[in-house]
């Protein structure tokens, strides 16, 4: 949900930033949008992308379009997931019983 | 053909003792690339599923089978949630496990020829696809991935049938009804609340669209599900028991290591045979009860492997438990029923043991559904425990004793409905059977239908404010909102085009639906296809008008 709304914010910049050029003839935001976002993209988002799975294409259009938004999420998520051999030892920790009332 | 086996076996295989909790729910984000198996807990679970599907075909020769041939493949999707759902510290384990699943497919896809994997969840089947990975399962085989609620229906009358004579399944079952596509079930070993244990044939409740799901969810749910074997049964049997589930499913539940594969060619016997190991009793199940007594068992069967007994916490089908009592002091329950199955009253002043025998009578209904909510408001994070709650509940249509209707209390006093009229704080009527106690019921909280769950639950949830359910985290509201909205419109635009999904909701008592008078040559038949003529455009307006968001009676 948190990403939901991060997603939502860049899309009004966007939007704000399109109204700015189109209206006032300003593309200051959408040039600052597109460098930042290109920027990303080229130094961290694809390749953050493509080592998730997604496809090259997919990795442009998202980090293009949301930038940090959405490959930091994605980068996160891919340290919680990445696992060791260790991580797969049993203990007697793996699971404890919560309470539950009975 | 469907599968024709000269002897079935089941299969138990363990699996080296690793930590199998990571991803037990949903796949890692290297799905299908070198890393993911590479893994330790990966590499172990696909070579204990190909062993005991190597040593089922020793036995029975299943691989013979399904050379070649098509497959419907059906894992179990409940409430596939992420550990930030509840305010347990692990994933949920009600959902078959992905990595079980993939090692399964893996093993067939050598084999056939077309696989297609269908499930329906009643939600948002779509959202808990995406979210637990099998998506990217069903691309990765090239396989089709459908989700049954979504998808037209065939009607069928099964004459032998006690309960379920007239069936309405996807399109998809039709071809394994008619012996076109084998059928694989590869269920999560569970207990349930409403069956004692969810496993390979009851895995087939998914194959229902909602409002096939009302008709008899009552204490008629065990029959109901063994009628459907009249219909279509699976041809092989996959029971993910690495990390299995118990207490009250389909509320969230708590993990036991098991570590086992169970597989098998006659899923009433591999039931049977797992609900041993979960440390039940399989003569005491109504729901494989009911399964032998149609016959769909095998006492030949060979049991590979060893029954090594790990004990499941019971679902508890009452209200009227300590446990229950202890974690909802605040709700009050009055129970009374009048049918062939209640307990007669005979005095005025009963005691528990009265009240217990009076709420089982309608055991695999609104009680059930009621248990399964509260289990979700007490494992979601947002429920404040330490708050308490008040609520009256009243369940049934009354307790006949000297011409007076009584509703008898956890210990066994009894009220009348002049009484119930009077309890302080919010009430609330469960069920259409409890019209007679509806005058007690606080404005918007008498519950209409029978077996009618997601409008039970949702207004419990409801009365039992403010609280976000688990499986409705922040964290995946858009993934849900979005799959209600995707069900929502496909339904209507299905019922639009005159091939609805689902009848129309009739689960307003727990009668019978019967079927037609059949000539002479149909009646020894497990079933006969009863196409529905084309609706008109009154009914197809009807049909649209039927779709509903959550539940027939809510908004």
């Amino acid at each position: 949900m948190i990403q939901f709304l991060e997603y939502v914010g860049c899309g009004i910049l966007w939007v704000f930033s399109s109204v700015l050029t189109i209206v006032k003839k300003n593309p200051i935001g959408i040039i600052i949008l597109s460098l930042m976002h290109g920027t990303e993209c080229f130094l961290i988002g694809v390749k953050t992308g493509l080592k998730y799975g997604k496809s090259l294409p997919y990795c442009i259009v998202m980090c293009m379009t949301f930038g940090f938004t959405w490959w930091l999420p994605l980068k996160k998520q891919m340290a919680a997931e990445t696992f060791t051999d260790a991580d797969f030892v049993r203990t007697d920790h793996d699971f404890t019983m919560p309470e539950t009332g009975v | 053909m469907p599968a024709v086996y000269d002897k079935n076996a089941v299969v138990i295989t363990k699996a080296p003792a690793l930590n199998y909790f990571h991803n037990n729910v949903s796949l890692p984000y290297d799905y299908g690339m070198p890393s993911y198996d590479e893994r330790a807990d990966v590499k172990a679970i696909k070579a204990t599923v190909r062993k005991s599907l190597d040593d089922l075909d020793k036995e029975t020769g299943w691989k013979a089978q399904f050379k070649g041939k098509k497959i419907l493949i059906k894992p179990n999707l409940v409430f596939v949630t992420p550990k930030g759902a509840y305010r347990y510290d692990y994933d949920i384990p009600q959902t078959t496990d992905p990595r079980v699943f993939d090692a399964a497919l893996e093993v067939l896809s050598e084999l056939v020829s077309d696989i297609v994997i269908g499930e329906g969840s009643g939600m948002v089947t779509w959202t808990y696809c995406h979210i637990a990975g099998y998506d990217r399962i069903a691309k990765h085989y090239g396989a089709k991935l459908v989700y049954f609620e979504e998808m037209a229906t065939d009607r069928y009358f099964c004459p032998k049938a006690e309960c379920g004579q007239e069936v309405y399944v996807p399109t998809i079952i039709s071809e394994v009804v008619k012996g076109e596509r084998l059928y694989v079930s590869v269920p999560k070993m569970k207990t349930n609340i409403y069956t004692g244990v969810t496993l390979g044939f009851k895995n087939a409740m998914g194959t229902f669209s909602c409002n096939m799901r009302y008709r008899n969810h009552t204490w008629q749910i065990d029959k109901k599900l063994a009628d459907l074997l009249y219909l279509f049964k699976p041809d092989l049997t996959v029971v993910d028991g690495i990390i299995g589930g118990c207490g009250n499913t389909p509320g969230p539940n708590f993990p036991v290591i098991v570590d086992k594969i169970v597989t098998g060619t006659n899923s009433v016997e591999v039931d049977r045979v797992v609900t041993e190991m979960m440390g039940f009793d399989p003569t005491k199940n109504k729901l494989l009860i009911e399964a032998g007594k149609r016959g769909f068992g095998d006492p030949n069967v060979k049991v590979v492997g060893e029954k090594e007994i790990t004990p499941f916490v019971p679902a508890e089908q009452s209200l009227l438990t300590p446990r229950f009592e202890k974690n909802w002091p605040g709700v009050r329950y009055f129970v009374g029923h009048t049918n062939d199955r209640a307990p007669k009253m005979t005095k005025l002043d009963n005691d528990h043991d009265f009240a217990v025998a009076m709420e089982a009578t309608c055991g695999g209904g609104c009680v059930a559904s009621l248990g399964t909510t509260y289990e979700v408001l007490f494992g979601s994070k947002t429920y404040p425990l330490t708050k308490l709650r008040h609520l009256n509940i009243i369940i049934g249509n009354g307790a006949e004793f000297n011409g007076e209707k009584y509703w008898i209390d956890t210990n066994g006093k009894a009220y009348t409905l002049e009484d119930l009229k009077k309890l302080k704080g919010l009430t609330y009527v469960c069920g259409e059977c409890s019209a007679p106690a509806k005058e007690a019921a606080s404005k918007g909280f008498w519950i209409r239908g029978c077996g009618e769950v997601n409008n039970l639950a949702f207004r419990l949830l409801v009365a039992m404010m403010p609280t976000l359910p688990g499986q409705f985290d922040l964290q995946n509201f858009h993934l849900i909102f979005f799959g209600m909205v995707r069900k929502m419109v496909v339904k209507a635009f299905m019922a639009a085009k005159g091939t609805p999904t689902e009848p129309l909701f009739d689960a307003y008592d727990d009668g019978l639906f019967t079927i037609p008078e059949l000539a002479a040559k149909n009646l020894d038949c497990d079933w006969v296809e009863a196409p529905v003529p084309p609706l008109t455009k009154e009914q197809r307006i009807e049909a649209v008008k039927g779709v509903r968001f959550i539940a027939k009676f809510l908004f």
